[in-house]
């Protein structure tokens, strides 16, 4: 009974020095760390063990963290535009730390990275000299910020890059790019997209198609993509014209406008990211036409009124799903096999699937927000099968609902969600071993079997 | 005598030349590119693209009217893009986050616009610091207040009204509103710029600092408020291209800074030498719109367009200065801005 309670204080008083010190160290994590403690505390009381040790590392993890310490140190970040995607990401990532039984292992610590090479490369540098052992970050290039990728492994640090893919070795990719949308046998979300437009325009019909931020490697993938599902299913469509629609709504407004002022006879737009710019366009024109986009609420609200179209993209949730795995390394070790090339599965939405989320958690085959719940640019895609402990909350704050707990994947799940290695060329711009680089049905540079 | 006679006939031609031929020979370019565009499009010309070129312009000669005085004195305004973010984000999160009224909205967004314009011209005339770093980094100021007062909330909708009288949905006599807007834009502006003292004062500022110093004239005040108008003109833009877009967004602004410019320099402003008119900047304005949307019309890459963008802006430059290519042989005057 005694020891029980000198066990008790112990804790609680080391709760306490955790949390001053995460006030001390970054201001961003304070309220994370006050919430660890309270659970820490909670979870004492409970009479339940503190962070347990087979082999004397916290959790009984893999190895000790790096910095010493009694806690893996653990840098969520994003990139600091304003961006109502990005901010759900990094916030979903941040929630994924924080919920037990993540919370007693880790210390999280949140960044935001400004938008150029240069001040990201710094960033890593300073996060793999604080003592970091796991980086999960958005990265600005995929491949300017492969030297301080690098240096990180070499210093021991899991690094783990979401959505926007590296091409260093060592850095774990977890993305949508290449992968397949739930419920389809074909990979890549152009393709997937266009063959949408293609089947909602009865097969024929001229079309806009709008690019994202042109010549990233990103937009290839989607359009490259794209123009092989015109080639095989709609052979005489034809694209009236082009733009760049920069990933950015206003832009895309703009340029739909102008597009409507000279060909008014369209009968498609393949819009992508930006597209409630599309959509704004062609409401002031009294025009309603099939569009792409991706994930935005203002679409998908369009869709549930009835629009024609096919909602399809890149999910936030990726940001949770990535963090996961960065634990499961740290958790399981480098050696476990986990794969480096991780593929997300993402949504297709139409005005005949598209189903309001009524629970603040995940709900099967939700994917719209009811009106008024979050702004027009944000997404439902913080759902996915892989994050079932996602939350709006998580979401919105970075900080998880009480009684939320992580579900860690296994290493065997893992394995399971590998990229097949004849798309690996194009994240990595490299085959792996007894694969030759070779042109995939969809357009693209891939790898085939040797 | 008679020398003297013909130079001020010359000097009449020429300013006729300047105030009425190129502006009419402009707009009747525009409307010849729209027609040319049945080249490349079998839907031009039409009635809708004649009211996209005015709507879009309508954006652009808000814009382009504060650019145009500060170009005017030799300056150049590159914070037009943080000011509009600012100002539609002002209004944007007053009315859809703190259920301000819309009135004290708009009031607040402009008077914040005004302010920066201000300031922005308190440091060029006063400090004399270069015109384009000052607002340069006032730019960069603003997209940051922008970003803090919007960041980690959901993206603000613009209010209601501005939707409807920006984004082409609300019409008059049949007729996209922004689309008749471009008119009033363009006599307002006309009469502030050629018929106002300040317009008269400000183009005295341009041709010659110290002529306009010598004849007792509040230089700084006008350059100060020269900024103030160009942060106001932003101001109001920002207010409209939310209305347009019916979201405020950091990128608000970016797309309209560099066509302001080329609007202002093809209409045949000529930096700091106080020549240049209101009339030639909306009607190149109209021009230079009617071609990006023929150019958009036709199938070629993405890439190919930004080129060929490029070079008609080059071409249109070249063609309808008279000041380039030609040695000038009287120097204009000595700006130290």
């Amino acid at each position: 009974m005694k020891r029980n309670w000198k066990v008790a204080a112990l804790a609680v008083i080391a709760a306490s020095t955790l949390a001053l010190s995460a006030c001390g160290g970054s201001s961003d994590t304070a309220d994370a760390g006050a919430e660890t403690a309270a659970a820490s505390e909670a979870a004492t009381e409970a009479g339940t063990d503190a962070p347990a040790s087979d082999n004397g590392n916290p959790c009984g993890w893999a190895a000790p963290p790096r910095a010493g310490g009694d806690k893996y140190v653990v840098y969520m970040s994003s990139l600091n535009i304003g961006n109502a995607w990005q901010e759900e990401a990094v916030n979903l990532g941040s929630a994924e730390a924080l919920m037990s039984p993540y919370s007693d292992c880790v210390e999280l610590r949140t960044e935001r990275t400004e938008p150029d090479p240069a001040s990201q490369i710094s960033q890593i540098q300073s996060m793999t000299a604080a003592g970091a052992d796991a980086i999960v970050t958005f990265a600005l290039s995929p491949t300017a910020i492969n030297a301080t990728f690098k240096e990180a492994c070499d210093a021991g640090v899991t690094v783990v890059i979401y959505d926007a893919t590296v091409t260093e070795p060592c850095a774990y990719n977890v993305s949508y790019i290449t992968a397949k949308p739930i419920g389809s046998d074909i990979p890549f979300m152009g393709y997937n997209a266009m063959a949408a437009l293609i089947e909602m325009m009865g097969g024929a019909g001229d079309i806009f198609v709008a690019h994202g931020v042109a010549g990233t490697s990103v937009d290839n993938v989607h359009y490259l993509s794209a123009l092989a599902a015109i080639e095989q299913l709609a052979p005489d469509m034809n694209i009236l014209t082009e733009w760049d629609g920069n990933w950015d709504s206003a832009q895309q407004q703009k340029e739909t406008t102008k597009a409507l002022a000279s060909n008014p006879d369209v009968v498609g737009i393949f819009c992508g990211y930006g597209e409630s710019g599309c959509v704004k366009a062609l409401k002031a024109a009294n025009k309603t036409i099939p569009v792409t986009g991706e994930t935005s609420q203002y679409f998908r609200e369009q869709l549930l009124a009835g629009w024609p179209g096919v909602s399809i993209g890149s999910p936030p949730a990726q940001g949770g799903i990535a963090m996961k795995i960065a634990l499961g390394v740290l958790e399981f070790g480098p050696d476990a096999g986990i794969p480096h090339d991780i593929e997300v599965p993402f949504k297709v939405v139409t005005k005949d699937t598209v189903k309001v989320c009524e629970e603040d958690t995940y709900t099967e085959g939700c994917n719209v927000f009811p009106a008024g719940v979050v702004g027009d640019e944000n997404t439902a895609d913080i759902f996915n099968p892989l994050l079932p402990e996602s939350s709006l909350t998580s979401a919105k704050t970075g900080v998880p609902p009480a009684g939320l707990v992580a579900v860690p994947f296994t290493v065997e799940e893992m394995i399971s969600f590998e990229q097949d290695p004849s798309r690996r060329y194009i994240t990595r711009e490299a085959c792996p071993e007894g694969w030759t680089q070779g042109k995939l049905e969809q357009g693209l540079d891939g790898c085939v079997q040797s | 005598m008679s020398d003297q006679l013909l130079i001020e006939a010359q000097q009449r031609r020429s300013s006729r030349m300047q105030t009425i031929y190129r502006p009419l020979i402009l707009a009747a370019l525009a409307l010849l590119v729209l027609v040319a565009g049945r080249l490349v499009s079998e839907s031009l010309p039409s009635w809708i693209a004649v009211q996209t070129v005015l709507t879009l312009t309508m954006f652009l000669s808000v814009i382009a009217f504060g650019q145009g005085l500060v170009m005017l004195t030799g300056g150049l305004d590159l914070s037009v893009p943080g000011v509009i973010a600012l100002s539609a984000s002002i209004v944007a999160v007053w009315v859809s986050f703190m259920d301000g009224s819309f009135i004290v909205g708009v009031l607040l967004a402009l008077g914040v616009s005004l302010l920066f314009g201000i300031v922005n011209g308190l440091l060029v005339s006063i400090l004399k610091a270069p015109a384009f770093i000052v607002t340069l980094a006032m730019g960069a100021v603003l997209e940051g207040f922008s970003l803090y007062i919007t960041y980690g909330r959901k993206s603000p909708e613009s209010p209601e009204l501005l939707v409807t009288l920006f984004s082409g949905s609300g019409k008059l006599f049949g007729i996209a509103i922004p689309a008749l807007l471009f008119f009033v834009v363009g006599i307002i502006g006309f009469i502030i710029q050629a018929r106002s003292r300040f317009g008269r004062n400000a183009y005295l500022l341009g041709s010659s600092l110290e002529a306009s110093r010598i004849a007792g004239q509040p230089v700084n005040f006008i350059q100060i408020s020269i900024y103030a108008v160009s942060g106001f003109g932003s101001g109001i833009a920002g207010l409209m291209l939310v209305g347009f877009s019916g979201n405020a967004q950091l990128s608000l602004g970016t797309e309209w800074l560099m066509p302001s410019i080329a609007a202002v320099l093809v209409g045949g402003t000529i930096i700091g030498s106080g020549r240049g008119f209101w009339q030639s900047t909306i009607t190149a304005g109209l021009m230079l719109t009617a071609i990006t949307i023929v150019i958009q019309s036709t199938g070629v890459s993405s890439g190919w367009k930004s080129v060929l963008y490029g070079v008609v802006v080059l071409v249109a430059l070249l063609s309808t200065r008279s000041d380039i290519g030609r040695r000038r042989r009287k120097k204009v005057s000595q700006d130290p801005l």
